[in-house]
């Protein structure tokens, strides 16, 4: 299942710097596909799954790019690690669709907010951040309601236990 | 064990993107991202075609309002245009007169080819378009890239075989040398991410809002005289030496989808070739 979100997560670079930059203004204010791809990953299936899934994303976004690759593995860093401490937090307590899908909305909406901080930062407009604290905002929302979508489509392939007989 | 796994593939990714950026210094780096960028280019452009009738719905779905008002203006612009049309014509006989002067300043910059928008730079604070046209079909560094209007989008400054890319005049890097029509006081035009501003221009000289802003061919890196933007804002601190000057860019920078790269144009030199001139005359793609 590894390959199959190495996959999606390839394709979504690409999304991500085609659809976000074309039908928002402010691309501060861009949903991040990547990022709500991989937490709600992790809520669904599992948080390890999701370490390679960064890898191609930031690879396609640095050569599409003038920043350079590795600012965006760092940009992108948070989004499994995030994923992965709210699942391990909340797994004994999550179990149902609507708390794990939640869950995969929170990590992307705090991921979403370190993704476009660091690529602020990095690309010298860090110190408008407090000025423009409503695109961050947005960014978090839009990644969050994301996240709970592609979760909830990503649910038939949760892992299940197992029967005596299957 | 899972928690040992995650920590190994966060250092391991962390390491990794610091060394990236370490080496990415090297001309060897830079021609590695070339070659993955050309590798993931076709990819990218295939995934771009898939969604691009989803993207223009969702686009148009919002504009309606705006495109109506816009319409509305243009038919009027078009009646008044209409109008200028005749008097221009009285003006034509002067300027063919005129032209064979131009001609040989800045005739190298006549051919044009089109490209269209493949890409925007995903990083914030980066103003840059991808364009599915590169050396092949012309295309040099330093080559000038416009939009609708002839007005000036941004200068071409990456290229490879089968893509170039172009930094946006509003880019916080970009700065070409730019004259206010009406007084024909040159400044500097840079960009700070978002809009534009005229550096250099004295206190003492006269702008107002409106005022049309070109390209200068100080420095010749740029043909003359191509449309950039207008004046949208004067300030004249007492205790600075230059105005403030905002310029509002012609081009619409955040839905550029065609432009046009001059190829015929060397940044640098004035003197066009026989050939160069005939593409001036015949030639554009």
């Amino acid at each position: 299942m590894t390959a199959v979100l190495v996959m999606l997560a390839l394709v979504s670079a690409p999304l991500q710097a085609a659809i976000t930059t074309a039908l928002v203004r402010d691309p501060l204010a861009a949903p991040v596909i990547p990022v709500a791809l991989v937490a709600a990953w992790a809520a669904v299936r599992r948080a390890e799954e999701t370490w390679p899934a960064i890898l191609l994303p930031a690879v396609v976004l640095g050569v599409a790019s003038e920043e350079r690759v590795g600012w965006f593995l760092i940009a992108l860093l948070p989004a499994p690690l995030i994923a992965s401490v709210a699942v391990r937090r909340f797994r004994p307590k999550v179990t149902g669709f609507w708390r794990r899908t939640v869950t995969a909305g929170g990590a992307a909406a705090l991921a979403a907010v370190l993704y476009a901080s660091t690529l602020a930062v990095v690309g010298g407009i860090g110190g408008e951040l407090p000025e423009r604290a409503g695109a961050l905002l947005a960014t978090s929302v839009a990644s969050g309601l994301l996240a709970v979508l592609v979760a909830a489509c990503c649910w038939p392939l949760r892992p299940r236990s197992r029967g005596l007989f299957e | 064990m899972t928690s040992a796994r995650s920590a190994a593939w966060f250092s391991g990714i962390l390491i990794g993107a610091l060394m990236l950026l370490a080496l990415s210094p090297l001309p060897v780096a830079g021609d590695i991202e070339a070659r993955a960028g050309a590798a993931v280019a076709p990819a990218v452009e295939l995934v771009r075609g898939a969604i691009q009738p989803i993207t223009d719905v969702a686009i148009h779905a919002g504009q309606i309002d705006q495109l109506s008002a816009e319409n509305a203006a243009l038919r009027q612009e078009l009646s008044r245009v209409q109008a200028d049309l005749a008097s221009l014509r009285e003006g034509r006989i002067a300027t063919e007169q005129a032209a064979a002067l131009v001609a040989s300043l800045g005739a190298n910059a006549g051919k044009t080819i089109t490209a269209t928008v493949i890409l925007r730079d995903p990083a914030l604070g980066r103003q840059s378009v991808v364009l599915n046209q590169g050396s092949d079909a012309g295309i040099e560094v330093g080559q000038p890239v416009l939009g609708s209007g002839a007005t000036l989008l941004g200068i071409v400054t990456e290229v490879n075989e089968s893509r170039s890319r172009v930094r946006l005049i509003t880019d916080r890097e970009s700065a070409v040398a730019a004259l206010l029509q009406s007084s024909r006081t040159a400044g500097s035009l840079v960009g700070d991410g978002d809009t534009l501003w005229l550096d250099f221009v004295s206190l003492k000289t006269t702008v107002a809002p409106g005022d049309v802003v070109l390209t200068s061919a100080l420095g010749g890196l740029l043909p003359p005289g191509l449309l950039v933007g207008r004046v949208a804002k004067v300030e004249a601190p007492d205790q600075e030496l230059h105005q403030r000057i905002e310029v509002a860019p012609l081009g619409d920078l955040d839905r550029i989808e065609q432009v046009l790269v001059m190829t015929g144009f060397r940044p640098g030199t004035h003197l066009a070739s026989d050939d160069q001139r005939e593409g001036a005359t015949g030639g554009s793609e």
